[in-house]
């Protein structure tokens, strides 16, 4: 009886799975052109993604030029161990989650609010010129950017100081104390990203429909309240997605921008992985430990996005898949 | 009935207030360094290290601007980087916003394996060594093509366009399309793409200042100096005069004139390169209008 | 060490400025203006090819070699064919060069994937960096091959037959030679110097004080300077007395340790000061009492605002900025200021203890991987006859180095350096990518024909001659696993005493933080660092 029952069990999955087979089968002839659209992106992502994927290996073997990416020998995990070991690497570690959190946290809600404020400015030309001006610092080049920062914090000259001197402040010497290092960096870049980063959020908020604004009026609401319950639920599933993304770079902080703002007075706090790799790989030519580092990384923003993907999905419903 | 609406008005007042007030603050901080950054560019550069230009150039000069307009590279630059700017962009707006569409598609057979495949190469990647091979086995090594398509493609951007148009295009506007006798094609050009103009042009800027902006791939790829493009010879000027400044080979005569040439060419080159490029926002902008896609939704 | 993000070798040796060839003969011969002639030239070439077995000068012509080339970084002509030595090399031998031409920004990132691809290059000039070279040896080819070079190259021997250890720096330890000597000064007796330091001369007249020669004397000259309103804009508090530059190498604070006995032998990066060589000896510097006097007598001067503090965040353009305008009493500099009211100084800082200055006295330089040819070229002994004939006269070798328009050779066969103000004529020609010159062809410089900035620093430098270190580490190859032993440690090495300066400059030391400082030496390798250099230097000894 339940051997039969079992059988039938069985073979009602089989028919189940036969017919979702063929449902898909019929769906992807349904939507071929659909295959056909996607194409172009596929095979850009499998040429230029997949086909150097094999690069990969370098970070388990002792890489030389002269052997080539397959034949160099392997080493094992003879990289990772070493990164493990270096004096400063729980130093690295932490200085590289201070900034890249303290960023995230401060650049990520910032640009959201910048876009909401400027969705309710009325006038138009305002609107406009305000937009512009803000998206404007993404153009600066970071070797430039630090050198204003250098110029505008100096504690001789700067202009920060000045204004802090007519407030009966002594100067600060912004660049050179290490307990400055991380806000310097995160405000700097809420300075050149808020602007840049509110554009998406902005084109989100032109899907807002406007009838949905008209009824909330005719029903009382108030501003507040309708940024609350008509704006910020529209663009709830960009931020869902932006955020996962984010989430996704904490490993890698930029080496650039830290490399020029480090100095020999800063470096307890201004040492990060990225920047430690500059040093080694790029600098010495240590193709294979650079190459490891950064997939211990990228391991880690990759299981970090996996988490926050989940989370993300569970709060908000939108996820990257 | 009265006084409420009063009261509201007063939140409002307030609120717009605040908004101002707040807005007006940031504007007047982001404004400040790049009214900086086009009074130096027309100062003498002793007086932009030393803190003393405030709100007006110090040392009036023309020096930094003669220099990047006076070199025959920087319009070849210009020239070069229009057509990859405009190639590019076409060409990735292009995948990127059909791919988007396509991966927003629930009845997409293996729509879940697909994104997660391209979400693994955001993180993985074989480096740019395997990459230069690939691009030597395609036979793309210095030609213009290889600047127009590399780069232009990214997974972060399909997302974007993925996410919006999962929530601005519902399931039921297609299925009442398909109900219609509506074809996938039909619907793309009559429905998907009039109601994605804001993500379009969002993809149209992020990809065309992308494309502006790069030099990488050209450091890379290319070595012909007729196809370098703008980004990549300022860089170079840049990263070789200081450098220079900093190297130990030269005469001290020419170390002086490198040094002093990077510092007063920085502040202009900015401001010669990205000065086109700011013209196209305003464009980008009338697409951001509240309601674009009106009707049509409930339609 | 920061931000000086040249990746080059430290035993790469870099050519100096034609200026600092000090130890050369100076005099003055007026009739240095008369130029040789064509058949000068060839003269020479027939004096010196003069090998039993002649290989004619056409002998490999329609020849096409393919060459990697690096711009020099101020070169504005785009193809190298253009340039004067290519079109006579190529007159006369018949070979012509395909050039591919990297610049100089973009050499490391495009070096190693154009060794890993497929189609090579006959060979590689001024871009194969030693550590690629070290760590790829078989990709190039040995040209310690019994006979080749004597027979395709004889004038390329013979000059390296002339200068004692040229042959040593290209040899390896198994003895083959991957690489031919390129550059201005082949064993050219020249001293190396790097930042001086200089002091504001008007403000000096204005006190009435001599240029100091000791830390006290310094000390006193630095409190003037900070309570007096110097530059005399009614403002006594905005002089600065004395400010470095920690990002820029002209400013290092380390060559302000110069006073107190400590002197690198390389003069562009500070982290050379942090060991030195005595007899064949590898010596520490920074564990020593002169380092902590440097050190405290610095934290003195800073407590006291006679420091400007901003030296380790400042860039290399507000240091300058602040030379230009004059605002800071004493700085070092390479010679940017020194004809402009500031005067090179040497001052001791401890009694009895002789002050140095960073550089090298006799030193040899040149060039060593510049040229190396692909292990696979089907045309190395078209391009060794090609590189020959380059090779082969003084007046080609000069031509190709800054051409014709860069010197002149006078009645006795004597070479004098005629560019003056810049480097301008010489961008028609290979630079330090010229076949190697010795010292006789060498152009010396003409005192009159100098800047008056260089004139200062030049003068400067052959008056205090004797305080160059005399002694250098050598310079030859090293096996891969070595170097990348070092460079391993020298990441934290360099990091953890650089910010101890900073930090020991900004908040003095004391007898526990120095105790402290030793300890932490020893943690960071710092032993076992110089005795990675000393087994270097007794392993070159005893090849």
């Amino acid at each position: 009886m339940s051997l039969k029952k079992k059988k039938q069990l069985d073979a009602q999955v089989v028919e189940a799975r036969r017919q979702h087979r063929r449902k898909s089968l019929i769906m992807i002839k349904r939507n071929w052109l659909l295959y056909l659209v996607l194409l172009p992106a596929v095979l850009y992502i499998a040429t230029f993604c997949y086909a150097p994927m094999y690069g990969l290996q370098i970070a388990f073997r002792n890489f030389r030029i002269a052997d080539g990416i397959v034949g160099s020998e392997w080493a094992g995990l003879k990289w990772f161990n070493r990164f493990f070991n270096t004096p400063r690497f729980w130093l690295i570690l932490k200085n590289t989650l201070t900034i890249s959190l303290y960023s995230l946290a401060v650049s990520f809600p910032l640009p959201i609010a910048l876009a909401l404020i400027l969705n309710n400015v009325r006038n138009a030309k305002y609107k406009k010129f305000a937009q512009t001006i803000t998206y404007m610092p993404h153009f600066i080049s970071t070797v430039v950017l630090v050198g204003m920062m250098s110029v505008f914090f100096s504690p001789r000259s700067g202009v920060v100081n000045t204004v802090l001197g007519l407030l009966g402040i002594e100067p600060i010497y912004f660049m050179g104390t290490p307990e400055y290092f991380s806000h310097m960096y995160a405000w700097s870049g809420v300075w050149q990203t808020m602007g840049w980063n509110s554009i998406i959020y902005m084109a989100a908020l032109a899907g807002v429909d406007p009838s949905l604004h008209e009824a909330a009026m005719i029903d009382g609401a108030n501003k507040i309240k309708r940024v609350i319950h008509i704006d910020l639920p529209t663009i709830v599933p960009t931020i869902s997605i932006l955020l996962i993304m984010n989430f996704g770079k904490v490993m890698s902080v930029g080496y650039e921008k830290v490399y020029l703002m480090q100095n020999d007075l800063n470096a307890s706090t201004s040492e990060i992985i990225s920047t430690y790799v500059y040093k080694m790989g790029v600098l010495n030519q240590q193709y294979s430990y650079s190459t490891a580092i950064n997939l211990f990384n990228n391991v880690i923003n990759f299981l970090l996005v996996v988490t926050m993907n989940k989370v993300v999905k569970k709060l908000s419903g939108s996820g990257l898949w | 009935m009265n006084t409420k609406k009063i009261k509201h008005s007063w939140d409002d007042r307030i609120f717009d207030w605040i908004c101002n007030i707040f807005l007006f603050l940031f504007i007047v901080v982001v404004f400040y360094p790049l009214w900086f950054v086009l009074m130096a560019s027309f100062s003498d550069p002793v007086y932009v290290n030393n803190g003393s230009i405030l709100i007006i150039p110090k040392g009036f000069t023309l020096e930094g601007y003669q220099m990047v307009f006076g070199d025959s590279k920087v319009w070849f630059g210009y020239l070069n980087t229009i057509i990859y700017t405009v190639c590019g962009t076409i060409f990735g707006t292009i995948v990127t916003v059909l791919g988007g569409y396509v991966l927003s598609r629930k009845d997409l057979v293996g729509r879940d394996i697909i994104m997660k495949l391209m979400v693994f190469t955001m993180y993985f990647s074989g480096g740019t060594i395997p990459l230069y091979l690939v691009v030597q086995k395609l036979g793309l090594l210095n030609t213009r093509t290889v600047l127009i398509v590399l780069g232009s493609v990214s997974v972060y951007n399909l997302i974007i366009v993925r996410s919006f148009m999962a929530s601005t295009i519902p399931d039921e506007l297609h299925d009442a399309a398909t109900i219609d006798g509506c074809g996938n094609g039909n619907f793309i050009v009559r429905v998907v793409l009039p109601l994605s103009k804001a993500v379009i042009a969002v993809m149209v800027l992020y990809i065309a200042v992308a494309h502006w902006n790069s030099y990488f791939n050209a450091l890379m790829y290319v070595t012909d100096s007729n196809k370098m493009p703008l980004q990549l010879y300022l860089r170079e000027i840049l990263v070789l005069s200081s450098s220079l400044a900093n190297s130990f080979d030269v005469d001290p005569e020419l170390q002086e004139k490198m040094q002093h040439m990077s510092m007063i060419i920085k502040y202009s080159m900015i401001v010669v390169s990205t000065g086109p490029i700011l013209c196209v926002y305003p464009f980008i902008q009338k697409y951001f209008v509240k309601g674009v896609m009106i009707g049509s939704v409930k339609g | 060490m920061k931000k000086k993000v040249v990746a080059l070798m430290l035993s790469l040796v870099m050519a100096a400025s034609a200026m600092t060839a000090c130890g050369n003969d100076v005099n003055v011969s007026e009739s240095a203006e008369s130029k040789t002639s064509e058949t000068t030239q060839s003269e020479a070439a027939s004096e010196t090819v003069s090998e039993p077995e002649e290989i004619a000068v056409d002998h490999f012509a329609g020849t096409e070699l393919n060459i990697v080339v690096q711009r020099k970084t101020n070169d504005t002509i785009a193809d190298f064919n253009d340039k004067e030595i290519m079109k006579l090399v190529e007159e006369a031998t018949g070979i012509h060069v395909n050039w591919t031409v990297l610049d100089p920004t973009t050499v490391a990132e495009k070096l190693a994937v154009m060794l890993m691809s497929d189609d090579k290059p006959d060979a590689y000039l001024g871009v194969v960096d030693a550590t690629t070279l070290s760590n790829n040896q078989e990709l190039f080819y040995d040209l310690s091959e019994e006979g080749l070079l004597e027979k395709w190259a004889p004038n390329v021997v013979a000059d390296y037959n002339r200068v004692d250890g040229a042959w040593d720096t290209i040899t390896w330890g198994d003895g083959s030679i991957r690489g031919l000597l390129t550059g201005s000064l082949v064993s050219v007796p020249m001293d190396w110097a790097a930042s001086l330091l200089s002091i504001n001369q008007e403000w000096l007249d204005k006190i009435g004080k001599p240029v100091p020669t000791t830390a006290d004397e310094l000390y006193e000259v630095l409190v003037a300077f900070r309570d007096n309103d110097m530059d005399g804009d009614g403002d006594k508090n905005n002089e600065i007395p004395l400010t470095f530059c920690a990002g820029n190498w002209e400013g290092d604070i380390m060559m302000h340790a110069n006073a107190f006995g400590i002197g690198g032998n390389y003069t562009w990066q500070p982290f050379q000061a942090y060991k030195n060589i005595e007899n064949g000896k590898v010596v520490s510097t920074v564990d020593t009492n002169n380092f902590r006097a440097f050190l405290e007598f610095y934290h003195k001067l800073a407590e006291e605002g006679l420091l400007d503090l901003e030296g380790f965040s400042q860039t290399a353009d507000q240091y300058s900025a602040k030379r230009t305008e004059k605002v800071a009493g004493v700085f070092t500099t390479y010679a940017s200021m020194l004809d402009q009211g500031y005067t090179p100084f040497v001052y001791q800082g401890i009694d009895g203890v002789e002050p140095r200055l960073t550089g090298l006295v006799n030193r040899f330089t040149g060039q060593r991987s510049n040229l190396v040819i692909t292990a696979e070229s089907e045309n190395i002994e078209a391009l060794l006859h090609w590189w020959n004939y380059m090779s082969s006269t003084t007046e080609l070798k000069n031509i190709a180095f800054r051409s014709s328009a860069g010197f002149e050779i006078d009645a006795n066969g004597k070479v004098w350096n005629v560019a003056t103000q810049n480097q301008e004529e010489v961008i028609d020609a290979l630079g330090n990518c010229s076949p190697a010159l010795t010292a006789e062809d060498f152009p010396t410089t003409k005192e009159e024909t100098l800047a008056p900035r260089a004139l200062v620093r030049h003068t400067f430098i052959v008056e205090n001659k004797d305080l160059f270190n005399q002694e250098g580490f050598p310079i030859a190859y090293n096996d891969a696993a070595k170097e990348e032993e070092r460079a391993f440690m020298e990441v934290e090495l360099f990091e953890y005493i650089s910010s101890f300066i900073a930090d020991a400059i900004t908040n003095g030391v004391t007898d526990d933080s120095w105790a402290k400082h030793l300890e932490e030496l020893k943690a960071v390798q710092y032993y076992d660092w110089l005795d990675w250099y000393q087994d270097f230097v007794d392993d070159v000894a005893s090849r």
